[in-house]
């Protein structure tokens, strides 16, 4: 079900009738306030959704207008102007034209204005009003405004640019009611006519913009829409997709110097009517708020300062993630662990293979779904402090210069940093890009990110097949320059990639770059808290039932085909299992064949076989058909690597728990000829396949949410293993070629 | 808005060395921080400057330069009330009308 139906199919259950409700749409700048209006407005009971086709987030809720009265609200994304650049730019302008899927055309359209930064947030309501577009301005942080000392004319306003105009403190509750009365009168009210065009215009334009009135259905100016479809076109997008007329209306009219004369025309409009509605007490002097702000930047973005209050908060957010978390974490899966246990004694001993669904395939999915929560929550929290509070931007600011020579957002850097703890927060956190081609990269490159799911692997391997080599000058372990080059390959290939991808796939002119800061902000800790929630339980339902389903998947590839002569063999041997004289004997007898069983089974089932099958492909690499096992189930997540490996060479369950029998028994293994099987090319060869392919369900399953489709992670998969091969082929081949072993 | 501020000779900018005498155009991304200049038309019209005009840098604006990141590129700017942050290669292509330079404090506390 795509977003939109799934969207309307809620607001159906909610509310029978909804879908003849009355659209009214949300528009405005960011950092204007306008989430904090939608939540007054709706009471936060907001329903989110995605775009269909696009990433760009949707959410709407039905609005009490009194009286009975309900309209649909719908959140447009955040926008300086309706010329888009962006695919969040171009949904809020397809928002206004009702020509998004499942969203007809708003009966009013309430434009937020951020009363402190008046002139600018009026252009947008300048032309909305030229399109003839029916609105209704909220004038926000009006208690910022007077707290400053400066009073604005409201009524005054209101005349000048012939709307309702509603001062609101959204925080507070102030002027939401009169709001909703506005909103509800709107809708018996006839449209006020538009405004004036801002420049004279050509015949061809006005031609052009008569056309165009007719197309999209609206009621301004002939000369003001053919003026703003000129823009439209010389802005390079295609948001809007005209006729064939219209294109042919266009590609004869040269916009230049037309465009810049009526932007400047606007704004001269705007500070009339800013002159005529503000009184300042003293008006060049810096506002309270802007002193504050001020004084915090002269530390924040200080030129030496600035970097290191940003590597201290990056670092804080880090070693949260990578340790601070950690114990969160265990008690998640001990927790489940536990659960575990507790349900096979409920199952009947008689049905193995229902408790080993229940057990392995079942708990254990919902367990990789729920250990991800707490990495979630603390990053969510993390950003949406900083987002709320105005850092964020300053972080941008500060790590622009170095991103933007690899081609990556400003913003990249947090997924990015993420990204060494987990992929799956990291790519939630993506969202913060409004690009979304920068966002596309960003999502595409964190996966090469080394996570802490890749460091069980690398210890196991460093362990096996380096710990015995003397240390370099005496002193340096080889494992530790082992280590550190995993991560310089992760992060070397993140950043070429991303290169790449912006260079060829995702190619855009020049990221256009315009930043604003915002001023600091107190953050809404109600607000953050909902924002989190929000993330968390569309986490749990939307990538959750895939890695569950995936990892019962897997579960059914280690268990089946099941021999029935292997079982009757097992049980036959369990009862002729010459009775100990102690209990501890007895069980440690009984692991032992459990264990040798297990192997056995193992070797039987889809992916014993296809781990053998594969083996020929694995030569290559340095790989035996016990490593291709392990692969395979490295598939789901990158750690079971090791528990895999275990049961391969028949130590039971747990072998992550005594580590050194599983590295004795890897170190002594010898292939037919009696080599070792892990030699230090052969296990280099492993690790630098674990830092570059895409060992991770539940990160591909965030992919697709994040995406809207399987194609993104389908090419990411993809790519990921080309390069994971050809590293460990460089590697191994290239090794033996020097004479490595 | 006091549109009447003379265009200062480029010999008497801070940073003369990389303004020669001879170039009359003054670079708007080189004036030195504090500087407030009034703009003049954008050279040629590309999605980012169409951005940058519908945010209120239209000619006759004052912008004041206020930061410069660390490496010097972007450079934030104080326009119409709020402050943004843009590439130089951009903010270069903006024309200077007149330029006020900040007074000699304020210069060497920015320093």
């Amino acid at each position: 079900m795509s977003g939109a139906a799934r969207a309307e199919a809620t607001l159906l259950e909610a509310a029978p009738g909804a879908a003849r409700q009355e659209i009214v749409a949300l528009l405005g700048n960011p950092n204007s306030g306008k989430t904090t209006l939608f939540n007054a407005l709706t009471d936060s009971r907001a329903h989110v959704a995605n775009y269909p086709g696009v990433t760009v987030e949707h959410r709407e809720a039905l609005v009490a207008l009194g009286g009975g009265q309900t309209a649909r609200l719908v959140d447009l994304p955040g926008t300086y102007s309706l010329v888009p650049r962006a695919e969040d730019e171009a949904v809020a302008l397809n928002g206004l034209l009702g020509r998004l899927p499942g969203t007809p055309r708003p009966s009013v359209i309430i434009a937020v204005v951020d009363a402190t930064n008046l002139e600018r947030n009026l252009y947008l309501v300048a032309v909305l009003r030229e399109l003839g577009l029916p609105v209704i301005v909220a004038l926000t942080m009006m208690d910022t405004v007077e707290a400053d000392g400066t009073t604005i004319d409201v009524a005054r306003l209101a005349k000048e640019l012939g709307t309702k105009v509603v001062a609101v403190a959204a925080a507070r509750g102030q002027g939401v009611k009169e709001l909703r009365e506005a909103i509800a009168a709107q809708q018996s009210v006839p449209p006020v006519p538009a405004h004036e065009p801002p420049v004279n215009a050509s015949p061809e334009i006005i031609a052009l913009g008569q056309r165009v009135a007719d197309e999209l259905g609206l009621a301004g100016d002939a000369a003001s829409i053919g003026l703003w479809a000129v823009a439209l076109n010389a802005g390079a997008t295609n948001a809007v997709q005209f006729s064939e007329p219209v294109r042919g209306l266009l590609s004869r009219i040269d916009g230049a110097g037309i465009i810049e004369r009526a932007v400047a025309s606007r704004y001269a409009r705007i500070a009339a009517w800013h002159i005529a509605v503000t009184q300042q007490r003293a008006p060049d002097a810096l506002t309270r708020s802007e002193r504050l702000t001020a004084r915090i930047d002269s530390f924040a973005l200080n030129r030496f300062l600035g970097p290191l209050i940003l590597v201290t908060i990056f670092g804080a957010l880090f070693q949260t993630l990578f340790a601070g978390i950690k114990p969160v974490m265990d008690a998640i899966q001990d927790g489940m662990h536990g659960l575990g246990i507790h349900v096979a004694q409920l199952l009947p001993a008689r049905m193995p293979l229902l408790r080993s669904l229940v057990i392995d395939g079942v708990i254990a999915g919902v367990g990789n779904v729920v250990v991800f929560v707490p990495q979630i929550v603390v990053l969510f929290l993390f950003l949406g402090l900083l987002e709320d509070s105005g850092y964020l931007a300053r972080a941008a600011f500060l790590l622009d210069r170095v991103l933007s020579r690899v081609g990556l957002h400003g913003r990249a850097f947090v997924p990015m940093l993420s990204g060494f703890a987990c992929a799956v927060p990291a790519i939630l956190a993506a969202r913060t890009i409004e690009n979304r081609r920068d966002r596309l990269v960003t999502i595409l490159v964190t996966p090469l990110i080394s996570c802490s799911a890749r460091l069980p692997v690398y210890g196991l391997m460093i362990a096996t097949v380096f710990a015995t080599r003397a240390p370099v000058l005496g002193f340096i372990q080889v494992g530790t320059i082992v280590m550190i080059s995993m991560y310089a390959l992760s992060i070397t290939a993140a950043l070429c990639m991303a290169a790449l991808f912006k260079r060829t796939l995702l190619a855009t002119a020049p990221s256009p770059f315009v930043l604003e800061l915002p001023p600091y902000r107190r953050p809404r800790l109600r607000a953050l808290t909902r924002h989190v929630w929000s993330k968390v339980s569309r986490f749990l339902i939307d990538a959750g039932t895939i890695i569950l389903a995936i990892t019962i998947l897997l579960w059914a590839l280690f268990n089946f085909p099941r021999s029935a002569k292997l079982e009757a063999d097992y049980a036959d041997a369990k009862l002729t299992l010459a009775p100990a004289p102690d209990a501890g004997e007895r069980d440690s007898q009984l692991a032992a064949l459990e264990a040798k069983f297990a192997k056995q089974r193992l070797e039987q089932s889809v992916a014993g076989r296809l781990g053998h099958a594969i083996e020929p492909a694995l030569r290559p690499f340095g790989w035996d058909w016990k490593v291709g096992v392990g692969l395979i189930a490295s598939f789901a997540a990158r750690e079971v690597l090791v528990s895999t490996l275990g049961l391969v060479y028949g130590l039971g369950q747990g072998a992550e728990d005594h580590p050194e029998s599983l590295q004795d028994a890897m170190r002594d293994d010898r292939d037919e000829a009696g080599r070792p099987v892990h030699t230090p090319l052969s296990g280099l060869s492993l690790m630098v396949f674990f830092v570059l392919a895409m060992q991770c369900a539940s990160t591909l399953a965030t992919v697709r949410r994040e995406t809207g489709s399987w194609r993104w992670p389908a090419f990411q998969f993809a790519y990921m293993l080309a390069l994971a091969l050809g590293g460990s082929f460089i590697v191994y081949q290239g090794g033996r070629w020097l004479g490595f072993t | 808005m006091s549109l009447d501020v003379p265009v200062l000779p480029l010999n008497e900018l801070d940073d003369a060395a990389q303004a020669p005498r001879l170039e009359p155009r003054v670079c708007l991304a080189d004036l030195p921080l504090g500087a407030a200049a009034i703009l003049g038309e954008a050279d040629g019209l590309n999605t980012t400057i169409l951005r940058l005009l519908e945010m209120g840098l239209t000619p006759g604006t004052s912008l004041t330069l206020t930061r410069r990141a660390p490496g010097g590129d972007p450079i934030e700017v104080r326009v119409r009330g709020t402050r943004l942050c843009v590439r130089r290669a951009d903010l270069s292509r903006f024309a200077v009308r007149s330029v006020t330079l900040p007074t000699p404090r304020t210069g060497r506390d920015r320093k």
